[in-house]
C-alpha cells in the first residue's frame, strides 16, 4: 500500500489560501461555529491562541454575526432563501464593520454553506439580486461577496488557513509526530459538497495530511477512510437516531484496527466528526466491549499540543471519551503525572 | 490537380482507407506520427467478438496497401489551399500536394487517474483494460505481488458516461471488451471468479450478444448491475469496492485481486487547428452531416475516417475507412471530371 | 392505482391514456411545487439508475433506505408515490452528509433533493404522519427556535448529559461547572457586547435575524411544523405532551400515537 497518496491531479485541487506572508493574509475575519461553542468550544479557543499569538493574525469578529443557520437548514427548519441573506448579512457585517476582505469559518457546515450560497448567486442572478433585496429590506446593509481563494467568489475554512501556514508552525512546534501513525478524517461538508473547494480534493484530501505530514506523522489509510462519521444532523441530534452515528464510527474505526492496529489518531477539521468519532468509542465499549483507543483530535488541538500548549487547560482534551494520555506518552508531551486523570480533567 | 491523397493516421481505419485508395488508382501517402503502422491494435491482444489477433488484422491490412507511401514517426504541421489543391507540410519538412486529405487519427484512452476514487495510480492493483491486454499477450495476468488472482473486477464505463469527467458519451465498445477480457482471463486462469460492473450491457454488433452469453453460460462470469462508487487498498493489495446491486437494491463491499478498468475512448483532436476541423460536444471531430455526410468534414476535400469520429470498434474503424475511401475517390473522380470538361471546381 | 401501475398494466393503452384527460387529473400541483424548488431543480436531473449514490451512502447501511429509490419516485412524477415518500419515515433517513453527490454521473445531488422533499412534507403537514418526520418538533424547538432567540442553532444548554449520554461523565462533569470550566478554558460564555464564544449577540443584531428569517419563510416553515403536529395530535396540549416526553426521556417513542 502506498502511503503518500500522491496523485497527479493534486494540482488542479490546490485553492490560493493567502499565508501570513502573503499581502493580506495577516487580517482575517472569522465566524464562529455553533456546533463548537456547544459542544467543543476550547477548539476554537486553542485555534484562536495558535492564529493569533503564534501565526501573528489580526483576527477579527463581529459581536453581531450570527450562526450560519446551516444546522437549521439541514435540520429543515430554514429555506434556502434564508440561507442566503443569513450568509449575505454575516458578510456584510464582517466587510462593513470590520474592514476584512478574507474570510474563514471554524465549521465546516458553516464553510459549505457559505460556498452554496456564493455558488448560488454567481449560477442563478436573480437569487443575488434577491439576496440584495432582500438583505437591504430587512437590513439595510448592502451585499457584498468575499474572494478569499485565487480572487473568485469563495470563503475558506479554518483548516485552510493552519494548512496554509502549515510550515511556519511546524518550525515553531516543541514536539514531533515522527513514529506516529495517523490518518486524516475530513468533514464530509468540507469536501463533499462541493470537491473543487477542498484542498487537494475530496477523494485524496491534502488539508489535514499536510498538517500531519508537517509535523513528521506517518500517513496510514484504511479502506472506510472515506466513510461519514455518522453525525448525520437529525441523526446524531436525536438520541433515539443515533445508532446509525454508532454503527458509521464502528465501521470506520474496525475497518482502520484491521488495517493499522497501531494507528491511534485520526485527525478531524469538522466539529461533528470531532465529537462523534470519539464518543461513540464509549458507546461501542459499553455496548459490544470493544476498543479502539483512536485518539480524535481536531487541526487545532493537535497544532496546540505540537506547539506546547497544555493538553487539558488549552487544548480542552477534558471530556474525550478515549483517553489522550497514551497517545501524549508515544508523542512525548508532558502533562502533570502527580495528579490522577480525574484531576487532570476536573479542576474545581 | 494532382492524383494524391493524403491519410493522416496509420490505424485500422487509415490502412484500410490506404488501401482502397490505392486500389482505386490514387497516389496514396500515409502519415503515422508512431514508428509502427498499426495504430491501437498494435496494443491489443485478440479482437472481439471472434477472438482474431490484433497482430492478423494489421497483417491483412498493411497486405493491402500495395504502392502506398508510408511515413511513420510522421506529424502534419499544416495545411495550405484549398481542395483540390492542398499543400501538406510535415515535421519532416516534406511538402506534399494532394486533392484529397483523409484525417483518421483515431482517439486516445481516457486517462484512468482522473477517476481519483478508484485509485488508479494510487492502489498497486487497479490497472486499465490497455494493461490487461498487455498481460494477457503475455499470459501473465497477476497482480503487483506475482499472484494469481483468484477474483477480478472489470469496472465498466470509466471515463464514459459520466459528467464528472465530461464525457456524457458512451464508448460503445467496452462492455463488449469487457466481455472478452473477462473470457480470457477466465481460460488463462480457469479458478478465477470475474465480476463484471456495469449499467447496462450495451453489445450491439453481429456476435457480440452470443459471446456475452457465452460468458455466462460456458465461463460463469458474474455481472453485477451497479457502477463502482469507490474502491479503496487493503494491507494486502486486494481492493473493496463498494458499489450497489441494483437488481436486488442492496449496497455491497466486494474485495477483489486485481480490478480492471474499462477506460472509454476521447476524442484525439490534435489536428482541430491545423487542418481547421469543428469538433463536437464530445471533442471527437464533427461531420457534415450525422446521417449522409458521416465522413465528409466542414472543409470540402478533408474527410474523417474511424474512430477519428467517435468510438468505435476495429471492424467499424475498417468500415468506416473503406466507405471514406469511397467518398475521396468519388470527390477526386467528380474532380477530375469538371477540370477535363474545363470547369472551374468548385470551392465552397 | 398508480399512473404507473396503470401504465404499466396495460401497455396497449399507453397512448391512449396519455391522449386522455387522465394525465391532467394526475398532474398534481405537488409534483409542480416540488418542480418549481430551485434545490430540486438543481439537485435533480435525470437518474440513469447506476446505484453509485447508495453504494457509499451511511444511510442505506443502516435504514431501509436508497437514495437510489428517493431519485426514482421522483423521477416517474407519481403523485400517490410521492405522497407515500412525504408521508413515510424515508425521507428523514438522510445523514445530510453529501456522500451521494460528488460520485453522480449525471450531476444529481439527492442530499439537495432530500432537503426539497422535507419541506414540501412540512408544508403539507405528511411529516406528522412518520415516526422520523414528527421529530421534525424537536429540530424546530431546537435548531429554529435558538436561532431566533439566540442567533444560534445550537446552544450549550442543549448538550445535556442525558441526550448525550455517550459524551460520558468527564462531560457530565463539565455541564455542572459549565461557566467555570469554559473560563478555564479561556472560552468564557454569555458575554455581553463582546465577541466570542457563545456570546450574547446584541439586540439589534438579533432583530436583524429574525426579520430576514420572516421575510424568507422560515417562519411559516416552522410554524407548519406546530401546526402539522396539533393536526396530528389532535390539540396544543398533545403536542406539549409530545415535546414534554421528549425532553423527559429524550426518546419520541415513549409517547403513544392515538392514530
Amino acid at each position: 500500500m502506498k502511503v503518500t497518496r500522491e496523485n497527479i491531479i493534486w494540482e488542479s485541487h490546490q485553492k490560493h489560501v493567502p499565508t501570513i506572508d502573503d499581502e493580506g493574509g495577516k487580517l482575517w475575519g472569522c465566524f464562529r461555529s455553533c456546533f463548537l461553542q456547544s459542544a467543543a468550544p476550547y477548539t476554537e479557543g486553542v485555534a484562536y491562541k495558535i492564529l493569533k499569538n503564534d501565526l501573528g493574525i489580526d483576527l477579527r469578529e463581529a459581536a453581531g454575526h450570527t450562526s450560519c443557520g446551516a444546522i437549521g437548514y439541514h435540520g429543515d427548519v430554514t429555506t434556502i432563501e434564508t440561507q442566503m441573506v443569513v450568509a449575505a448579512r454575516n458578510f456584510a457585517v464582517a466587510h462593513e464593520e470590520l474592514g476584512v476582505d478574507n474570510l474563514f469559518s471554524f465549521c465546516v457546515t458553516s464553510f459549505a454553506n457559505y460556498t452554496e450560497m456564493i455558488h448560488l448567486w454567481e449560477e442563478e442572478p436573480e437569487l443575488r439580486e434577491y439576496t440584495a433585496k432582500i438583505l437591504k429590506e430587512t437590513t439595510g446593509r448592502e451585499f457584498w461577496i468575499p474572494r478569499v481563494s485565487g480572487n473568485r467568489p469563495s470563503v475558506v475554512h479554518a483548516s485552510d488557513v493552519f494548512y496554509a501556514n502549515r510550515h511556519k508552525l511546524a518550525q515553531k512546534a516543541k514536539y514531533s509526530l515522527k513514529g506516529i501513525k495517523a490518518v486524516d478524517h475530513i468533514g464530509c461538508h468540507y469536501g463533499k459538497i462541493f470537491p473543487g473547494e477542498a484542498m487537494g480534493g475530496v477523494e485524496f484530501p491534502q488539508v489535514l495530511v499536510g498538517l500531519l505530514e508537517a509535523f513528521g506523522a506517518e500517513i496510514v489509510d484504511y479502506p472506510e477512510r472515506r466513510h461519514c462519521c455518522g453525525m448525520g444532523f437529525r441523526q446524531c441530534a436525536f438520541p433515539e437516531n443515533r445508532d446509525y452515528t454508532a454503527s458509521s464510527t464502528y465501521k470506520k474505526l474496525a475497518s482502520l484496527k484491521q488495517a493499522h492496529p497501531d494507528c491511534n489518531l485520526i485527525l478531524t477539521n469538522c466539529p461533528g466528526c470531532t465529537v462523534f468519532l470519539d464518543a461513540e468509542q464509549g458507546t461501542i465499549k459499553e455496548v459490544l466491549e470493544e476498543e479502539f483507543n483512536v485518539s480524535v483530535l481536531d487541526y487545532a488541538q493537535l497544532t496546540g499540543l505540537m506547539l506546547g500548549y497544555d493538553p487539558f487547560k488549552d487544548c480542552g482534551l477534558n471530556a474525550k471519551a478515549v483517553e489522550v494520555e497514551p497517545l501524549l506518552d508515544k508523542i512525548g508531551i508532558p502533562y502533570d503525572k502527580s495528579k490522577t486523570a480525574e484531576q487532570r480533567r476536573r479542576p474545581f | 490537380m494532382n492524383n494524391n491523397v493524403i491519410v493522416i493516421g496509420g490505424g485500422p481505419a487509415g490502412l484500410a482507407a490506404a488501401g482502397k485508395l490505392q486500389d482505386f488508382g490514387l497516389d496514396v501517402v500515409l502519415v503515422e506520427k508512431q514508428p509502427h503502422i498499426g495504430g491501437h491494435l498494435n496494443k491489443w491482444y485478440k479482437v472481439f467478438p471472434d477472438f482474431t489477433d490484433a497482430s492478423e488484422i494489421t497483417a491483412n491490412l498493411t497486405a493491402g496497401l500495395g504502392k502506398t507511401r508510408i511515413l511513420t514517426n510522421t506529424n502534419v504541421t499544416s495545411i495550405e489551399g484549398s481542395a483540390p489543391n492542398f499543400l501538406v507540410t510535415t515535421s519532416t519538412g516534406e511538402k506534399i500536394n494532394a486533392s484529397a486529405i483523409l484525417v483518421s487519427t483515431g482517439y486516445k484512452h481516457f486517462d484512468a487517474t482522473l477517476k481519483e476514487e478508484y485509485g488508479y495510480g494510487i492502489y498497486d492493483n487497479c490497472i486499465t483494460s490497455v494493461e490487461l491486454d498487455m498481460m494477457l499477450k503475455e499470459k501473465n495476468v497477476k497482480t503487483r505481488d506475482g499472484k494469481i488472482p483468484k477474483k477480478v473486477a472489470m469496472i465498466h464505463c470509466v471515463g464514459s458516461r459520466d459528467e464528472k469527467v465530461n464525457n456524457n458519451y458512451c464508448s460503445r465498445v467496452c462492455c463488449t471488451n469487457a466481455i472478452k477480457v473477462a473470457i480470457e482471463v477466465k481460460e488463462q486462469n480457469p479458478d478465477c471468479q470475474i465480476f463484471c460492473l456495469y449499467m447496462d450491457i450495451r453489445v450491439f454488433g453481429r456476435g457480440y450478444e452470443e459471446l456475452y452469453r457465452t460468458s455466462q453460460e460456458t465461463h460463469g462470469i458474474q455481472f453485477l448491475r451497479g457502477r463502482l462508487s469507490e474502491a479503496s487498498e487493503k494491507m494486502d493489495g486486494s481492493l473493496l469496492l463498494r458499489l450497489e446491486d441494483t437488481l436486488t437494491a442492496k449496497p455491497m463491499r466486494l474485495s477483489v485481486d486485481l480490478m480492471v478498468l474499462m477506460v472509454g475512448m476521447e476524442g484525439n483532436s490534435e489536428l482541430a487547428s491545423v487542418a481547421d476541423l469543428k469538433l463536437g460536444c464530445d471533442r471527437f471531430y464533427a461531420t457534415a452531416h450525422q446521417q449522409y455526410s458521416n465522413n465528409h468534414s466542414h472543409r470540402e476535400g478533408i474527410f474523417l475516417g474511424g474512430a477519428a469520429t467517435g468510438p468505435k470498434a476495429i471492424m467499424e474503424s475498417i468500415t468506416d475507412g473503406r466507405s471514406a475511401a469511397a467518398e475521396i475517390a468519388s470527390f477526386v473522380a467528380k474532380n477530375q471530371r469538371i477540370i477535363n470538361n474545363g470547369q472551374v471546381p468548385s470551392l465552397v | 392505482m398508480t399512473l404507473f401501475e396503470t401504465v404499466l398494466g396495460d401497455s396497449d393503452n399507453y397512448f391512449s391514456i396519455f391522449n386522455t384527460a387522465i394525465i391532467f387529473i394526475y398532474m398534481s400541483k405537488l409534483v409542480d411545487e416540488l418542480k418549481q424548488d430551485i434545490q430540486y431543480q438543481h439537485g435533480m436531473n435525470a437518474c440513469l439508475n447506476c446505484g453509485i449514490c447508495t453504494a457509499v451512502c451511511p444511510a442505506a447501511e443502516v435504514y431501509d433506505y436508497s437514495p437510489r429509490e428517493v431519485m426514482n419516485i421522483c423521477q416517474t412524477e407519481d403523485e400517490e408515490w410521492l405522497i407515500d415518500l412525504l408521508k413515510s419515515d424515508k425521507i428523514w433517513f438522510c445523514g445530510q452528509c453529501y456522500s451521494c453527490k460528488p460520485r453522480c454521473p449525471r450531476g444529481n445531488s439527492t442530499a439537495d433533493v432530500i432537503l426539497a422533499l422535507r419541506r414540501l412534507s412540512v408544508r403539507h403537514g405528511y411529516f406528522a404522519e412518520s415516526e422520523k418526520g414528527r421529530q421534525q418538533l424537536f429540530a424546530k424547538r431546537v435548531f429554529g427556535e435558538n436561532m431566533l432567540k439566540r442567533g444560534y442553532t445550537l446552544t450549550a444548554e442543549n448538550i445535556t448529559p442525558e441526550h448525550f449520554p455517550e459524551l460520558g461523565e468527564n462531560w457530565e462533569y463539565y455541564f455542572e461547572h459549565m461557566k467555570e470550566m469554559r473560563e478555564w478554558w479561556d472560552v468564557p460564555m454569555d458575554k455581553e457586547n463582546s465577541a466570542g464564544s457563545h456570546r450574547i449577540i446584541p439586540e439589534k443584531d438579533m432583530d436583524e435575524l429574525r426579520k430576514i428569517y420572516k421575510a424568507t419563510g422560515a417562519m411559516e416553515l416552522m410554524e407548519a411544523v406546530e401546526k402539522g403536529m396539533e393536526k396530528k395530535l389532535g390539540s396544543k396540549k398533545e403536542v406539549e405532551k409530545f415535546w414534554d416526553n421528549w425532553v423527559e426521556t429524550a426518546d419520541s417513542r415513549n409517547y403513544e400515537m392515538k392514530h
